[in-house]
């Protein structure tokens, strides 16, 4: 998600800033107020720099970008107060005009009005006219100073639209409707009378909305952070199933309990950051969730060993989902818990960021359920922990139903559980998967091209949609080829080859997937102009290609409309 | 399928008898409206009533049809230059007013309507 580097109020050293540059900012000092002090001062001098300008105008072209320079600055000095805010960026925009004159920028920077920013021949006139008429000149400049900031304004957004995937649609009426009740919720909540009619206004109103939109409007506060003990009130449906928050931060453990007496047919509960669910509420909610199956949590840190035991005994027999991550106190009993008390129920399991988890090795004995169709471990902390055997014992258990397979950072993986594991499990019937919908395979460095080949090209996979090989620094051309050719290509929405540095452009020659949405060659240096042409031409659905680190992309790629370049060098703002 | 018999013009009734004249073109961006008007039953003088919402809110509904209309056919707005007097708030949305007190039935409208 796109931040704005502004919003990091305290300490603006940052990227190209250095201290020296903050402290000039703060301190008023620029080219410029040197420039009008020295003026000031040696008014003799004066007529040689009108002399300056007059040479300057002369030859507009060669000089151009030093006097769009002097002209910036200029306007940037008279509203101090209003640029403030923006002068890092903004002598960005200026760096990036002069090296590549807006008129030959590539495709998506086009757009960007710069000729008006920086007219030229413009700015060397007004500046022969401030000298004569000193108010008319300053009129002019605020004019222009407004004028460019507005534009400024509009290239910032349309890079943070870029970075937020967010088309140049027209937002629905729903999400500006939703927008403004977000930003005002927590003055709703927490105001007077007459916000607190609003709120419970709101109450009321909820309770006729679409689930999509609930879970919008959760999105939006957790994007804002607004989600606490008051807002949460407006989740308190009785007849709600599911429910995500994105961000419990802020929801105390009374929160939690009260969620759970209001809506007691909860089936399926995501709490994400909930760092202040606590061991009562853990229970509270396991005892008064009488329907609840699945049951997501990222950071409980403050539950404790013995309180999962209990949870996992109380969830007996009814918990079908669990994944957790972030947490030291997960132990390897818990999960001996977990599994006893809930393995013949259990169809998804999710494992990530746990410091103190290193028994993954019983996990096959217990994983039975024929309809089990989840695995996902990332980020075991010991990585010895997580090896061959016990991926390729797993799958052996319940490799033919798997819809997801997540596998990220266990370094200890290597060709055998490709080889053993997922074509002598996955294969399925006449060598057809399926089931297999999503398989991320991300960090695991010691993944060579010729396994993966063999995979792709003993098993078809016609259902899989998302597959990532993000960082498996050693494969490269076969593989991914394989991958192409598979019948998955019919099938594939989301290609993650982030980091496959051995990569040629080969391969993206016969990459032709029909539903191809969005693709990730970040850091994939091959990558050029012709690529992203080709990549273009043949994946008629596709709309995002990231392409971070990939120079040899430039501002000459063609890119077809509707498509969108995300990391592009040249696409400065 | 726009029927060429059609009228231009389609009257939206809110709950207080108000009636909101939108142009059709502008109401079939509604899939909800869309369906009302191309469906079997389709009232011939294209009056639409819609019991749930006030006068106010279908003002605002009718607004954001044609404020939605404008920005995707700039070609169609007359001067063929929206893109300069688009303005955005902070967050990168468009700039189309809505009063916070209304937001709330806004959002149930747009809703039901689709849109």
């Amino acid at each position: 998600m796109y931040r704005s580097r502004n919003r990091n109020r305290g300490n603006n050293i940052k990227g190209p800033n250095s201290a020296l540059t903050q402290f000039l900012q703060e301190e008023g000092i620029s080219a410029e107020s040197i420039r009008q002090r020295w003026l000031e001062t040696h008014p003799e001098e004066k007529s040689d720099s009108e002399t300056q300008d007059k040479i300057t105008e002369e030859t507009p072209e060669v000089e151009g970008s030093s006097n769009v320079e002097k002209d910036n600055s200029e306007t940037e000095e008279s509203t101090p107060n209003l640029l403030q805010s923006s002068d890092e960026d903004g002598s960005a925009d200026e760096r990036s005009s002069t090296v590549w004159p807006s008129a030959k920028r590539g495709v998506s920077i086009e757009q960007d009005s710069d000729e008006e920013e920086y007219d030229v021949t413009d700015s060397t006139r007004e500046r022969s006219i401030t000298i004569e008429n000193d108010k008319e000149s300053e009129l002019k400049m605020k004019a222009r100073t407004k004028r460019v900031l507005k534009n400024r304004k509009k290239k910032r957004r349309r890079a943070a639209d870029l970075l937020n995937q967010r088309d140049g649609e027209v937002p629905s009426l729903q999400q500006l409707s939703l927008n403004i009740i977000s930003k005002n919720i927590s003055t709703w909540g927490s105001g007077k009378d007459k916000d607190q009619h609003l709120f419970s206004h709101l109450r009321d109103v909820l309770g006729g909305i679409s689930s999509n939109n609930l879970n919008q409007l959760a999105n939006a506060l957790s994007k804002n952070r607004a989600l606490n003990d008051d807002t949460l009130q407006l989740f308190l449906k009785t007849d709600l199933k599911s429910l995500t928050f994105y961000d419990c931060s802020k929801i105390s453990y009374e929160g939690y309990k009260t969620l759970a007496i209001f809506s007691p047919h909860l089936e399926e509960l995501s709490l994400q950051m909930c760092g202040q669910l606590n061991n009562e509420a853990l229970l509270y909610i396991a005892e008064k969730l009488t329907k609840l199956t699945s049951l997501k949590l990222d950071g409980p840190f403050l539950i404790n060993e013995e309180t999962w035991d209990k949870f996992f005994e109380i969830m007996k027999g009814r918990l079908q989902e669990f994944h957790i991550s972030n947490t030291h106190r997960f132990t390897d009993k818990n999960l001996g818990s977990l599994l006893q008390n809930c393995h013949g129920e259990l169809l998804s399991v999710g494992f990530s960021r746990l410091d103190s988890l290193f028994n993954y090795s019983i996990l096959p004995q217990y994983l039975t359920n024929e309809r089990f169709h989840t695995l996902a471990i990332e980020y075991p902390y010991n990585e010895e922990d997580v090896t061959d055997e016990v991926i390729i014992n797993i799958l052996g258990q319940v490799g033919p139903s798997l819809k997801c397979l997540r596998l990220k950072q266990c370094d200890e993986l290597t060709d055998s559980v490709i080889v053993n594991g997922l074509t002598a499990f996955l294969s399925g019937t006449d060598n057809v998967n399926s089931a297999l919908e999503v398989l991320e395979l991300e960090g695991l460095d010691q993944l060579s091209s010729d396994s993966l080949v063999y995979f792709f090209s003993q098993t078809s996979l016609p259902s899989l949609k998302r597959c990532s090989l993000m960082r498996c620094i050693e494969v490269g051309d076969d593989a991914v080829t394989e991958l192409f050719l598979n019948s998955a290509r019919d099938s594939l929405i989301n290609l993650n080859l982030n980091s496959l540095k051995n990569l040629t452009a080969t391969p993206f020659s016969v990459l032709k997937c029909d539903n191809l949405e969005t693709i990730d060659l970040g850091f994939v240096r091959c990558i050029d102009d012709n690529v992203m042409e080709t990549l273009c031409n043949q994946n008629i659905k596709l709309r995002l290609i990231e392409i971070f680190g990939d120079n040899l992309v430039t501002k000459d790629a063609n890119i077809k409309r509707g498509v969108t370049v995300l990391g592009r060098q040249s696409d400065s703002i | 399928m726009t029927d060429t018999s059609a009228p231009e013009t389609v009257y939206l009734i809110g709950s207080d008898d108000t009636e909101h004249a939108v142009a059709r073109t502008h109401a079939m961006q509604s899939s909800t409206l869309r369906s009302i008007l191309e469906g079997a039953f389709s009232d011939s003088t294209a009056r639409i009533n819609m019991p749930s919402m006030r006068g106010e809110v279908l003002d605002k509904v009718v607004e954001y049809l044609d404020f939605k209309y404008r920005r995707q056919h700039p070609e169609d707005a007359g001067n063929g230059d929206g893109n300069d007097n688009e303005d955005v708030d902070e967050d990168g949305l468009a700039n189309f007013n809505i009063p916070t007190a209304l937001s709330l039935d806004l959002l149930l409208a747009a809703d039901y309507l689709d849109i």
